[in-house]
């Protein structure tokens, strides 16, 4: 890890995303602590107060909503939820993608095959009209989000993770641990797994930009996370009906989803080059800029 | 060929077959639509004729297979909502959405390929820098939300354009300036990346030694290369539009399939939902094979059938 840190420091657009990520995830994680919760009542006085002064106070330098709610403290608490879902969504599909794909990548049975072809099936399903007809089965709650969009993620980490078990289980030293009778258990816990895991990291850090984006989405269109929940695609589609009137109810939230997800994915990038001894050549020998090659075929 | 196209084309239905039986199985789940649509008031007698005419008692796989069986004859069952025939309602919205689709493709593609190129020609330089972060910023905000600023901005602040609704061509020039964005900035970035390689091929280089223009050398001879890969995630970003779209009609008010799908979620029209993704699933496969076919007949290299091109 610490070699990293230190390419961190010499890539400044990435250490920036890098920082400003860890301000937000820290912000989340102390919401309770500095969100008083008067500051979450309505209060008609303070309804649809303009932003940028601060004669109320800096809790409502952003303005207030439609309830007379500050809007700075309605983002730190939606950063708690909409950060959770994402993160929970991205670990799980990780944990499960990455061991289907894995186990898929060690052997080449049929089943191998049957796996990868229903993984197939589930990526060419549009994840958004899926999640609309399970979200409004089940009925929508942040947990129901999770597993739906969980779904929807694990087919890019199964293929990501066999594709790089399929090059990694033809490099001599597993084939020497092999010959030597390692169990196919050991393989994969000792030798895929880990040198798997970077390229699984960076593309989660991607995924987590596309998670965040859609699981806004849902809840813009209804069918996502309802009240008293709050994420910022929530905090959004409240501000819509104001358009006219109130233009930063919807401003803000927005801005900050564009915001971290554009951070992820400079931070995604970033890591997949400096993992990547061949692209870290290159990307050094032109110049320090940041390569914007990414993992897009993701977003589908 | 035809091998290869009939076999993917079986491997698209029973893809297409799977999303059937699992959005069939949702939309049944959704609860009894008797309640949705019969007032409070209504007799309990009412409420089982109206279940038994719509079959709603029968066992879920009687339902289903009755369901399939009609499929088979043409008959995408009544849009219980609108009383009229639920393929009849989607094919009807649906000439909207592919116009959509097929203007936002197009510029995306055209200015993917000229923004990436240029970008390439020089790889870190003052254009390069100046389109690569634009264009990861335009993949990663939030459709809805820079729908919402751009209707804000262009037709509330300026008045340049309608806020929403259809009629006028002015009408389609919000919607597909916004939903342009995302596949432009994807495409531009792959353009970039596989145009950078292609420079730096050896036959690029030996074409500029023979004195070509570089215009020449980028759009004749590396754009050829380049545009294997663009047509594998232009395929990808289609597909995505089928949610972007969604957002999209909804926020303009534009009476496309993706608003029609969210109406008659939003009603419990069980026939609509799944003749609407039935029609959007099976446009997208037929796409996905469509785009198989390009991608063998520019590359001489792919094989068709099989693993090879992995």
């Amino acid at each position: 890890m610490r070699p990293m840190l230190g390419r961190l420091v010499h890539d400044k657009v990435a250490l920036v995303a890098a920082l400003y990520l860890l301000a937000v995830v820290v912000v989340a994680l102390v919401a309770p602590l500095i969100v008083d919760a008067s500051l979450m009542r309505s209060n008609l006085r303070l309804r649809h107060l303009p932003p940028l002064h601060v004669d109320h106070g800096w809790w409502y330098v952003l303005g207030g909503d439609a309830l007379g709610r500050s809007m700075l403290a309605r983002l730190v608490v939606a950063a708690r939820t909409t950060l959770a879902i994402s993160f929970a969504t991205v670990a799980l599909s990780l944990v499960i993608g990455a061991a289907i794909g894995l186990v898929a990548g060690l052997s080449n049975a049929w089943w191998s095959t049957a796996i990868m072809r229903a993984i197939d099936v589930l990526m060419s399903i549009p994840s958004l009209l899926l999640a609309m007809v399970v979200l409004f089965v089940i009925g929508a709650s942040p947990l129901v989000v999770v597993m739906i969009l969980t779904v929807t993620r694990i087919p890019i980490f199964a293929r990501t993770a066999r594709s790089q078990a399929l090059e990694i289980r033809e490099r001599p030293f597993v084939s020497a641990s092999r010959v030597m009778g390692a169990s196919s258990l050991h393989l994969l816990v000792r030798h895929m797994a880990p040198l798997a895991l970077p390229t699984l990291f960076a593309v989660a850090a991607l995924e987590f930009a596309q998670v965040m984006l859609a699981e806004s989405t849902l809840t813009f269109l209804g069918i996502g996370v309802q009240p008293p929940d709050v994420t910022w695609g929530l905090m959004v589609s409240d501000g819509q009906r104001y358009l006219a009137t109130a233009w930063w109810s919807a401003l803000w939230p927005g801005l900050v989803i564009a915001s971290i997800a554009l951070a992820a994915t400079i931070l995604g990038n970033w890591f997949q080059v400096a993992n990547d001894p061949v692209l870290r050549a290159r990307s050094a020998r032109k110049s320090r800029a940041p390569a914007v090659e990414s993992k897009v075929a993701s977003n589908a | 060929m035809a091998r290869y196209v009939l076999r993917r084309a079986l491997q698209s239905l029973y893809a297409v077959l799977m999303l059937l039986l699992i959005v069939f199985a949702m939309t049944r789940l959704t609860g009894d639509p008797t309640n949705q649509y019969l007032p409070l008031s209504a007799s309990p007698q009412a409420r089982a004729d109206f279940a038994a005419l719509h079959g709603f008692n029968d066992p879920y796989y009687v339902q289903f297979i009755r369901y399939v069986s009609d499929l088979a004859h043409g008959d995408f069952g009544q849009s219980l909502f609108k009383q009229r025939p639920a393929m009849e309602v989607a094919l009807e919205a649906f000439p909207i959405t592919l116009t959509l689709a097929f203007f936002t493709m197009s510029i995306a593609l055209v200015l993917s390929i000229v923004l990436g190129s240029l970008a390439a020609m020089r790889p870190n330089g003052r254009f390069d820098r100046m389109i690569s972060p634009l264009t990861i910023f335009t993949a990663s905000a939030p459709t809805f939300w820079v729908a919402l600023v751009a209707i804000f901005v262009f037709a509330m602040m300026l008045g340049w354009v309608p806020t929403s609704g259809m009629g006028t061509p002015a009408h389609w020039i919000l919607p597909v300036c916004v939903l342009v964005l995302t596949p432009l900035g994807v495409l531009t970035q792959v353009v970039r990346s596989s145009m950078v390689s292609s420079l730096s091929a050896p036959y690029a280089k030996t074409a500029l030694a023979k004195g070509a223009s570089d215009a020449r050398v980028v759009f004749v001879h590396a754009l050829r290369n380049s545009l294997l890969p663009l047509i594998t995630i232009a395929g990808v970003q289609a597909t995505g539009l089928v949610n972007g779209a969604v957002v999209i009609e909804t926020i303009f008010g534009f009476p496309g399939i993706g608003k029609v799908m969210i109406d008659s979620i939003r009603d419990r029209d069980f026939s609509l939902t799944i003749a609407c993704i039935l029609l959007a699933a099976v446009v997208v496969y037929a796409m996905n094979v469509a785009i198989d076919i390009m991608y063998a007949r520019l590359d001489p290299r792919v094989q068709i059938g099989g693993e090879a091109r992995r």
